[in-house]
Formats: structure tokens, C-alpha cells, sequence
């Protein structure tokens, strides 16, 4: 069984709106220059794969990666082993982001707005990537079989909620996901055009012969920290089913018309046709998969988090029940909750701009908005603690290399001169080059390589490291 | 792979977080909240929607 290796990548909105004339990109590389916590300078050789002309491009002591992307200020979180984990990163990315476009702010004396969502409401979509470890042995056929379904039907349990149809927002109402609108095609490398639902992209960061690394681009970018330990944890569970070939045999006959009308059907009635001509909801195909992975579970405690499974199953089962049950946990619910109770004080219709105004404020970071209020009044239920989130930003997961990675960039961030995931390159004291291999993505852990938090230790670390060139 | 499961949980398991939400603030309605709400939003609804223009991404 592989180990369970994951990460999420988030590129968030920005917006100046004093200065609607200054790029964004310009501006997201200003919000990266500013991050003020211990990292790496703006020019680093990381040759893979963002090209060296994109090098805006910062590895933080936590092992994440702040860069600018596509006019967006990016955040790639450390590799992770739990979905638990994977929430408290990536709402350290969140804090990192805000801290560096505070920064930013002052420096430039211009107000800048953060936004945690996928779209403009105006054709404009930018993602929340998840990245899966799969072991190479499982084929590819079968990730392409099953996996589609299940991204096109789990939105009824992780979407964040829009307020709008269409791409351009054009038609009034409300839709559970973010992005289920922006896709056109099955299966694809691309991402910024023509986006499939099943990304082929195939660069392991990790021995190719081993693994496999699935790029996930479907997902909405979560504000609640249930729906991303959801949106995490269930795809890892329904991964290490596929490779266990526990998984049913149910798939859409269309995933890719699928995903905007599940995404549309917010009474969660809505029957599509199977590949066998048999008709399902997302939530029946939600509760087969969750069902499937449950079953297997039982015979291998050990591959699962069983605290995950168990909160999957009540979702499900409280979505079937009464949608608004998981307005406690879920990001659409709360929001369709809170902009339902926002319509009725103020008379409100879906086409009022005061709805798709309240739907950004929910995604605005950099000042306290809608979501922050139910978070505070503890209408929102939590996976992790703040304290968790703090020491996410200043510290690496200690199971993964990510690790080796963060502590190197804490102990001498002007000495490291290269990174990608899988190595790293720094100055030993005496200015000598040394090449860190980091291709196991579950080695080079703090088992393996100790704390590293001196300077004696990380010179040590160095010195039995090969010199470069 | 048991023990890589087991060693490594954030600090606080996720039960006794969940158990630590107050139960009854759940209960608590919707004014306060929506008050607050009407204090941060901007005046012009109309003109920011507008105004928030995103190049594209991924």
C-alpha cells in the first residue's frame, strides 16, 4: 500500500481597487515579495514546473511554496499524510497570503483584497488543485473509470456555493460548486482552457516508476474547514478503494454535463443517466462510494482515517435527511443558509447584485466578512485549532519530506539556491553547494532525518550531503 | 503504514474538537449576525460586483 501523500494548491483572488490599471500579476508579485515570515528570496532556480521566468517564487520554513501564477498569488501547501493536516496548511496558506498582501498594502499604500474563491462571475476561473500520491501499479484506466463520477457528485458534500449560473454569472440563483460550470471536457492536460474534469498531468515529483500523481482541478477552494478535511480525506479514501478494487461499478454516461447540473440541483433531486441506463443522483452515487469505502475499510482499518469515514457517512446521511443540517459544516449549506436569511430581511431576489455581493465578501480574507461572523458566533463546526493553524505556518508536517525541505529554508533561507519538491540545493557554512535528494515523498521525514533546528545539526546534514556540480 | 496512520494526528483529534463547538450557539439566530453584516458591506452592491474582475487562472 502506498503511503497517503497529499497536498492542496490555492490561487487566490486579488483585487486592487484603487488601482484597476496595475496588473495583477504585477501585484500578486508584490504580495509575494512582501511575505514577511522566513523564506527563500524571489529568484530561486525552481526549474519544475514553474519555468525560471515565473520566478516569483518563495519555498517558506513550513515546506510550501508562495508564487505567482496566472496573475494570482498561488500558495502550494507541504506535503501531507491526513486530511486533518491538510485542512490546518491549508488554512496556514490562507494567513501566509493575507500576512504577505497586508505587507504588500503597506508598502504600496494600496488597499488589497484576498479572495478564497474560483471565479469573477465575469468568464474568469482560477482553481484549488488537490494532489494525490497513486501508486504507479494502478492503471490508469481505472482512475479513469471511476474517478470522474465521484469529482462530478462529491460537490454536493464539498462545493463552496456561487451565487450565479453560467460562467459569466448570467442566469440568477444559486449552485453548489464554484467551478462545475468551467469544464468541457472528459480528460486532458490543460487547465486554463477547455478544462477536463480528469487532468492527465502526470509529473510524480516522486520515482515515476513507483508513482503516480493525481492533479485534481475540479474542486472548489473551501472556507469552511470541514468541507476541505472532506474534500481531502474522501478522495484519498476513494483512491485507496480504487487501488484496492473495492470500488462498485456505477459511472455517469456524462461526467462533464453531469458536474453543472448536480452543481445546479441544489434540492439534490436531480436523477442523470448511468453508463448501464440505470438513473442516480449525486447523493445515491455519493453513498455507494462512501459505502464501497466503508466496506473495505472494515477489512483494512489501517489504509483509512476512520475519523474522516465516519464524518463522510453522517454528511451524507444528514444531506439526505435535510439539506440544511449541514449548514453547521458544510460551505454551501452555511452560505445558502445565511443568504436566504440576508434575502428575507431584505427582500431580496437571486438576481439582486446585494446576493452576489454577499457571496464575495464570504471569500474576502483580508478583513472579517459573513463567514467569519458564523465562525465566531460558533455556528461552524472546527477540525482543527488555531493553535494548529499557527504552527502550520511556521513549521513543516514532520511525516513527509516536507520536513527536510521547511527545516533547511528555516535554518538558512539565503543559502538555499534551488528547490523543486523532490530536491534542494544550499550553501553548507563554508559556501560549498550541497544537492538534497527528496524523492520520497514519504521519506526525508524528521524520523529519518532528526529535528534540525541548529545550526550544528543542519551543518552536519549538509556536509554528509553530495556538493554539487 | 498502521503505525504512519496512528503516530502522526494534529494534536487535537477531531471528536473532541467538534465536541468543543458550543452546541447551543448553533441555536442562536440569524439578527446579530445579518447586523453585522449590513455594517461591512459596501454601499454600492452594484458597482463592486462590477468592479471585481479577475484575469484567468488555472
Amino acid at each position: 500500500m502506498t503511503a497517503r501523500i497529499l497536498g492542496i494548491e490555492t490561487e487566490y483572488g486579488i483585487l486592487a481597487p484603487s488601482a484597476p490599471d496595475l496588473h495583477p500579476a504585477t501585484l500578486s508579485a508584490a504580495v509575494v515579495a512582501a511575505y514577511p515570515g522566513i523564506a527563500t528570496g524571489t529568484v530561486l532556480d525552481w526549474v519544475d514546473p514553474i519555468p525560471i521566468e515565473d520566478a516569483h517564487n518563495r519555498v517558506l520554513a513550513n515546506g510550501a511554496r508562495l508564487y505567482v501564477d496566472h496573475a494570482h498569488p498561488e500558495y502550494s501547501a507541504p506535503e501531507v499524510t491526513t486530511a486533518a493536516d491538510a485542512v490546518a496548511h491549508d488554512l496556514a496558506g490562507d494567513a501566509a497570503v493575507v500576512a504577505a498582501a497586508r505587507a504588500a498594502s503597506a508598502e504600496l499604500g494600496l488597499e488589497i483584497g484576498i479572495y478564497k474563491n474560483n471565479t469573477d462571475s465575469q468568464g474568469a476561473s482560477y482553481g484549488c488543485h488537490e494532489n494525490h500520491l497513486v501508486a504507479r501499479s494502478v492503471p490508469w484506466a481505472e482512475i479513469a473509470r471511476h474517478v470522474p463520477s465521484f469529482l462530478v457528485t462529491r460537490t454536493v458534500v464539498v462545493g463552496a456555493g456561487r451565487v450565479g449560473l453560467g460562467r459569466h454569472g448570467e442566469r440568477p440563483g444559486f449552485q453548489l460548486s464554484q467551478r462545475a460550470d468551467f469544464f468541457e471536457t472528459l480528460e486532458g492536460i490543460q487547465t486554463t482552457r477547455r478544462r477536463p474534469i480528469l487532468n492527465t498531468r502526470d509529473e510524480p515529483h516522486a520515482p515515476p516508476s513507483r508513482f503516480r500523481r493525481l492533479h485534481v482541478i475540479t474542486g472548489d477552494a473551501n472556507r469552511s474547514m470541514w468541507s476541505t478535511w472532506l474534500k481531502a480525506g474522501t478522495l484519498a479514501a476513494f483512491l485507496t478503494a480504487l487501488a484496492h478494487g473495492a470500488l462498485p461499478d456505477l459511472q455517469l454516461a456524462d461526467p462533464v454535463a453531469a458536474f453543472p447540473a448536480f452543481s445546479h440541483d441544489v434540492g439534490l433531486r436531480a436523477t442523470l443517466e448511468l453508463a448501464d441506463g440505470r438513473r442516480c443522483t449525486a447523493l445515491d452515487l455519493q453513498e455507494a462510494a462512501c459505502e464501497a469505502v466503508l466496506a473495505d475499510a472494515e477489512q483494512r482499518p489501517e489504509d483509512y482515517e476512520e475519523d474522516v469515514l465516519a464524518a463522510w457517512a453522517e454528511a451524507l446521511a444528514d444531506l439526505r435527511t435535510d439539506p440544511s443540517l449541514v449548514a453547521d459544516r458544510l460551505d454551501w449549506a452555511a452560505k445558502l443558509a445565511l443568504l436566504d436569511a440576508y434575502a428575507a430581511r431584505h427582500g431580496l431576489d437571486w438576481g439582486s447584485p446585494r446576493l452576489a455581493q454577499l457571496d464575495l465578501a464570504w471569500a474576502r480574507l483580508d478583513r472579517p466578512g459573513p463567514f467569519d461572523a458564523l465562525r465566531v458566533a460558533g455556528r461552524l463546526r472546527s477540525v482543527v485549532t488555531d493553535a494548529d493553524v499557527a504552527r502550520a505556518g511556521v513549521e513543516p508536517p514532520s511525516d513527509t519530506r516536507a520536513w527536510t525541505r521547511g527545516r533547511l529554508v528555516a535554518a538558512g533561507p539565503d543559502r538555499v539556491t534551488g528547490a523543486a519538491w523532490d530536491w534542494l540545493t544550499m550553501k553548507d557554512a563554508a559556501g560549498v553547494e550541497r544537492r538534497v535528494d527528496l524523492a520520497e515523498p514519504a521519506g526525508h521525514t524528521r524520523a529519518d532525518v532528526g529535528d534540525l533546528a541548529d545550526e550544528v545539526a543542519v551543518e552536519a546534514f549538509l556536509r554528509s550531503r553530495p556538493a554539487r556540480g | 503504514m498502521a503505525e504512519r496512520v496512528q503516530r502522526e494526528r494534529t494534536p487535537q483529534r477531531i471528536d473532541e474538537v467538534a465536541e468543543a463547538t458550543p452546541t447551543a450557539a448553533r441555536a442562536v439566530d440569524y439578527d446579530a449576525i445579518l447586523d453585522q453584516i449590513d455594517s461591512v458591506l459596501e454601499a454600492d452592491a452594484e458597482e463592486y460586483v462590477r468592479s471585481f474582475v479577475q484575469k484567468g487562472g488555472q
